[in-house]
């Protein structure tokens, strides 16, 4: 019966000897068990099936590239930056941007119920602190509930930490934009128009929120934080009770102003935050070999 | 755990912001005195009340907010005995006991060497104790609270500092109005309706007090704490 297998396999044996094996097969396991071997040889040994014709083939490729629509998928570079960003917007809590709209729009209120006056003041007070706070908390430290997932992504550090303060500032600089453009576009600003509410706020938003990330990268953001209210509480103070209006007062003011040496300032600070953030562990995170 | 050893180990929980704000307000606020250009006595006694006032307790403040929100070591204090809440209040008191620590020596040795007295509007060397202690203890109580409501200090931190400064900046209309004069934080050294001055020392302590009876009642949902990791 063994002698049958093979031909059997091949599908060559005749009526009576094939019913006869496949009777066999039915009691018997060994020879089932030979006979899936020699089918798969049967398989392996088989024609492969015929080429195309080369012809036939280049001419329905052509034709179909005719018909169908071209997909244009953007540049790798591109989806990888926009997947970043949205994986980056995933991690801040919301409590954060809505508590700088809160902030935000209650200075705005105050404005428009008359009930303070000076909106470019208003509004030079309330958007560099709102922007430096977001901008001191960017900064990974081991309180990040991603902060280990992070730091094993073969990501650069860096440039994760420029979508973060891409999403924060932008955030902050939407906010402070639409609440000036609320403000003139109420008549509360007076004649102020927009260029001169923006420019009330620009540069001192963009000096202390690079401040605050420069203190972040090194000293983590509580001091950050400290830092950047600290700051501002001596500028808000120029002119006061504890700064009296004299020279001191006018330049603590005049470095708190918008113009293309505070703006070029806070573009140094910013790159050399960003630059020595990828050097090294971030603060005060324990080193991957850190002994037990 | 001994109570001494419980409560050092909350000074050190509470952070190096609580630490170091209050002694660096007061040297800042003293160097603001020396650098005085016009050293007559009013104006010089007025800027070390004013570091009392206005510095001390933005620096409590500050710290305050970052007291929620910043624990690396959350869920395992919501998994203990002891409710999370009673753990971050007695952070606030070491917060806010340090921050006294700092301000009643100065007070005393504004007092011995007679700047406190040279400020008219001063108040006395008891009740004049309230010239830092309300408003610390209602912006504080604000800190708190936002810290609880936000659970982001950066957040609480913005939020505190701009009602700082908006009461700083805006110091007429904020006293417009009754309520508005009763929670102006710098009723001191930056003037008050004659007879409002206790009333409105009072009011910030019992709105600060409000507000962390508030916090607290809000941190008892410890669900909120640990919600963040699914946002």
């Amino acid at each position: 019966m063994k002698d049958l297998l093979p031909a059997y396999a091949a599908g060559s044996l005749s009526g009576p000897d094939r019913d006869r094996v496949r009777a066999h097969l039915a009691d018997c396991p060994r020879c089932r068990a030979d006979l899936a071997s020699w089918q798969a040889i049967a398989v392996a040994a088989a024609p492969a099936a015929a080429p195309p014709d080369p012809a036939s083939l280049v001419r329905t490729v052509l034709s179909r590239s005719t018909i169908e629509p071209i997909v244009r998928r953007p540049p790798r570079r591109v989806r990888h930056l926009v997947a970043l960003v949205a994986a980056e917007a995933r991690l801040i809590r919301p409590a954060a941007p809505i508590a700088s709209a809160l902030v935000m729009a209650l200075g705005a209120g105050l404005v428009l119920l008359r009930t303070t006056a000076g909106a470019d003041l208003m509004l030079s007070l309330i958007a560099p602190i709102v922007a430096a706070a977001g901008v001191a908390g960017t900064y990974r430290s081991r309180r990040d509930p991603a902060a280990e997932l992070l730091a094993a992504t073969p990501t650069s550090g860096r440039l994760l930490l420029l979508v973060r303060i891409a999403l924060v500032f932008g955030y902050d600089l939407v906010l402070a934009l639409g609440a000036s453009a609320v403000l003139t576009a109420t008549g509360a600003a007076g004649a102020d128009g927009l260029n001169e509410l923006v420019g009330a706020w620009l540069g001192p938003m963009a000096l202390l929120s690079s401040i605050s990330l420069l203190i972040a990268v090194f000293l983590g953001p509580d001091a950050a934080l400290g830092a950047a209210v600290g700051l501002w509480a001596v500028r808000v103070l120029a002119g006061g009770v504890l700064i009296p209006d004299d020279w001191l007062a006018w330049s603590i003011i005049g470095v708190w102003s918008t113009n293309a040496p505070v703006l070029v300032a806070s573009a140094v600070l910013a790159t050399v935050a960003v630059a020595i953030s990828g050097r090294g562990e971030p603060h005060g995170g324990g080193r991957a070999t850190h002994p037990m | 755990m001994r109570p001494l050893t419980l409560w050092r180990y909350e000074m050190r929980r509470a952070g190096w912001a609580a630490f170091l704000g209050p002694p660096i307000a007061l040297v800042l606020g003293i160097m603001a005195a020396l650098a005085n250009p016009q050293p007559s006595d009013p104006t010089t006694a007025r800027i070390l009340l004013g570091a009392l006032e206005m510095a001390i307790p933005l620096a409590a403040a500050v710290a305050c907010s970052s007291l929620v929100g910043r624990d690396p070591a959350r869920e395992l204090q919501l998994a203990s005995p002891t409710p999370y809440r009673v753990t971050l209040l007695r952070r606030m008191i070491v917060t806010l006991g340090w921050t006294a620590a700092v301000a009643v020596p100065a007070a005393v040795v504004l007092i011995a060497t007679g700047w406190w007295a040279r400020w008219p509007e001063n108040h006395g060397a008891f009740a004049g104790q309230l010239t830092w202690l309300a408003p610390t203890v209602g912006l504080s109580g604000l800190a708190f609270a936002a810290g609880a409501v936000f659970r982001s200090p950066g957040a609480a931190g913005a939020l505190v500092t701009s009602v700082w400064a908006i009461q700083q900046f805006f110091a007429g209309s904020a006293q417009a109005h009754l309520p508005g004069r009763l929670l102006y934080l710098f009723a001191t050294t930056r003037g008050a309706a004659p007879g409002d001055w206790t009333a409105n020392r009072l009011t910030l302590l019992g709105a600060g007090a409000a507000l962390i009876v508030f916090a607290l009642v809000l941190l008892g949902r410890s669900e909120r704490l640990i919600g963040e990791e699914d946002e």
